[in-house]
């Protein structure tokens, strides 16, 4: 963690505030590169290191009538493993004032977040500190920390707050934008219509890619669940980002009316968040989409690979993991590293093309049965892709 | 599959040539139980493989033959490593690494190329009397 100065003002990203010259902002050792390659080290007047505030660093203190800033550099994920920790606070602590700061790109996801008063972005202005009555930071709890390979995410969270001992609803918590999800029901309800099809028909969101490629369900296994789901009359919901869309255009179901294709619809979180609330149940590989059907206790079957699914899933309700036993694992690759076994032109590792779809909707139906979703009668797949199955 | 030297290079001094498939196949036979047994060497030393070929890289007399290990090894690792092992291409630490070999563990992929691993189911907060998937364990 840094402390650094601007040269002049500058937006670090479209999505975040103007950092002003001259006022020190703290910011990640990750997110100081980003900025360097991104930008220039001529627009930074300092870099210096973050000394830490013993005295006002949070650790479980009262914070009635106090005021807390709390920051995570991560992805979407990583913001879910936070919540259950702000819902604690709020309900426990009176008057209590959370600001919280995340990655540009993730603010769209926090912003109607019922517990939280103020979001910011990163950098984080350092006079916050000051004004607030404690800080939390979490760097490097799950990157370089070897219990994060025994305990999971939620645990590790809950501890960084200081509240370690306490029962606190695992759960995670997340806001939906009343607007997006007019957008994203009048959406889904558009193509069911046009499609024909019941509106209260099953629709299983499918997580089209994780962060990263070491984590993500292989193009040919996401189709294998496609064309199984819709073989028992079910729609599948292509879940992701608009960047996604060449991973969709792979799946080559574009004119499959029993597919609904999300992600093009997707311009921030808000649309993801809002659609996954509504759909039926979830299959995805350790990504953002994940956490967040969890938010809305959603029946979700996580896919894993590089690590063990209970790291994650373990709190969550109506939820299965799969994981891969295999001799090279758990190797808790996560991010940038590359796979000694991935696949030579995709790169997928191989614990991920280990996994069988047909066990994966298995189970998802399971799961869809226990909350008493009815299903259709099975009806035979639309034309178009038919994979090999045996 | 088959790897092709660039044109005009000698392959470890001999003359132009390929290995095919079936060369790999034959050296990975011939290589029997170390391959069958590398499962933990692939554990411990997977990140020792760029430092191992960068020294071969220093080998001009076998430049030729370290650039179709590393095409080999973007492919499969193991393959890589039989394969390096098998043409004589072996320095003071692949035989450090070779004399390790002494742990029966699975390979993760096998010598034909198939993934060695299987699929384990684990429900949370779930009703356990769910009927559960044949063939998760």
């Amino acid at each position: 963690m840094k402390l650094i100065i601007f040269k002049k003002d500058i937006q670090v990203d479209s999505d975040s505030a103007v950092c002003q010259k001259g006022k020190p902002y703290i910011i990640s050792d990750g997110f100081l590169q980003q900025i360097k390659d991104n930008f220039s080290e001529d627009i930074l007047e300092g870099i210096h290191p973050f000394v830490e505030n013993k005295d006002k660093k949070y650790n479980g203190q009262d914070l009635t009538n106090k005021s807390l800033v709390v920051w995570r550099t991560g992805g979407m994920g990583d913001l879910c493993f936070i919540t259950p920790n702000l819902r604690h606070i709020k309900e426990t602590y009176k008057n209590s004032k959370i600001y919280f700061g995340c990655g540009p790109r993730f603010k769209y996801g926090m912003m109607n977040h019922p517990y939280i008063d103020n979001l910011i972005t990163i950098p984080i202005d350092y006079e916050l500190i000051d004004k607030c009555d404690y800080y939390l930071m979490f760097e490097g709890i799950i990157e370089n920390n070897d219990q994060a390979k025994t305990m999971n995410a939620y645990d590790l969270f809950q501890n960084a707050f200081g509240f370690s001992g306490k029962f606190i609803n695992k759960n995670p918590c997340l806001g939906i934008s009343p607007h997006h999800e007019k957008k994203q029901n009048d959406l889904l309800r558009d193509f069911l219509k046009k499609s024909n099809l019941p509106l209260n028909i099953p629709v299983v969101g499918l997580g089209l890619k994780a962060s990263h490629i070491i984590r993500s369900i292989p193009i040919p296994y996401l189709q294998k669940i496609i064309y199984i789901i819709n073989r028992l009359g079910c729609v599948v919901s292509l879940i992701g980002s608009k960047d996604d869309k060449d991973i969709a255009q792979l799946l080559g179901s574009k004119d499959n009316p029993l597919v609904f294709h999300q992600y093009k619809n997707s311009e921030d979180y808000r649309d993801a968040i809002a659609h996954i609330s509504l759909i039926s149940g979830l299959i995805g590989p350790d990504s953002s989409a994940v956490h967040i059907a969890a938010a809305f206790d959603k029946p979700i079957v996580g896919v894993y690979g590089p690590f063990p699914s209970k790291l994650r899933l373990a709190y969550y309700k109506n939820c299965s993991g799969f994981d891969i036993n295999i001799a090279c694992g758990p190797c808790f690759l996560h991010g940038i590293e590359t796979c000694e076994y991935s696949d030579v032109s995709s790169k997928e590792p191989a614990c991920m093309h280990s996994h069988n779809p047909e066990l994966i909707v298995s189970e998802m139906i399971n799961l869809l049965k226990s909350t008493n979703i009815e299903f259709p009668i099975a009806q035979p797949a639309p034309m178009g892709y038919q994979p090999n199955l045996s | 599959m088959t790897f092709k030297p660039n044109k005009g290079a000698n392959f470890l001094g001999g003359p132009k040539t390929e290995i095919s498939d079936d060369q790999i196949k034959h050296m990975i036979n011939e290589l029997g139980t170390v391959i069958n047994n590398q499962g933990e060497l692939l554990k411990k030393f997977g990140s020792k493989l760029s430092e191992v070929m960068f020294k071969m890289s220093k080998m001009d007399e076998q430049l030729q033959m370290q650039r179709v290990a590393i095409r080999i090894q973007t492919d499969r690792f193991n393959v890589a490593m039989k394969t390096i092992i098998s043409l004589g291409i072996i320095d003071s630490d692949i035989m450090n690494i070779c004399a390790g070999l002494t742990e029966n563990k699975t390979l993760p992929i096998t010598s034909d190329g198939k993934i060695n691993s299987f699929v384990s189911l684990s429900r949370y907060n779930t009703s356990e009397d769910m009927p559960r998937p044949e063939g998760a364990t």
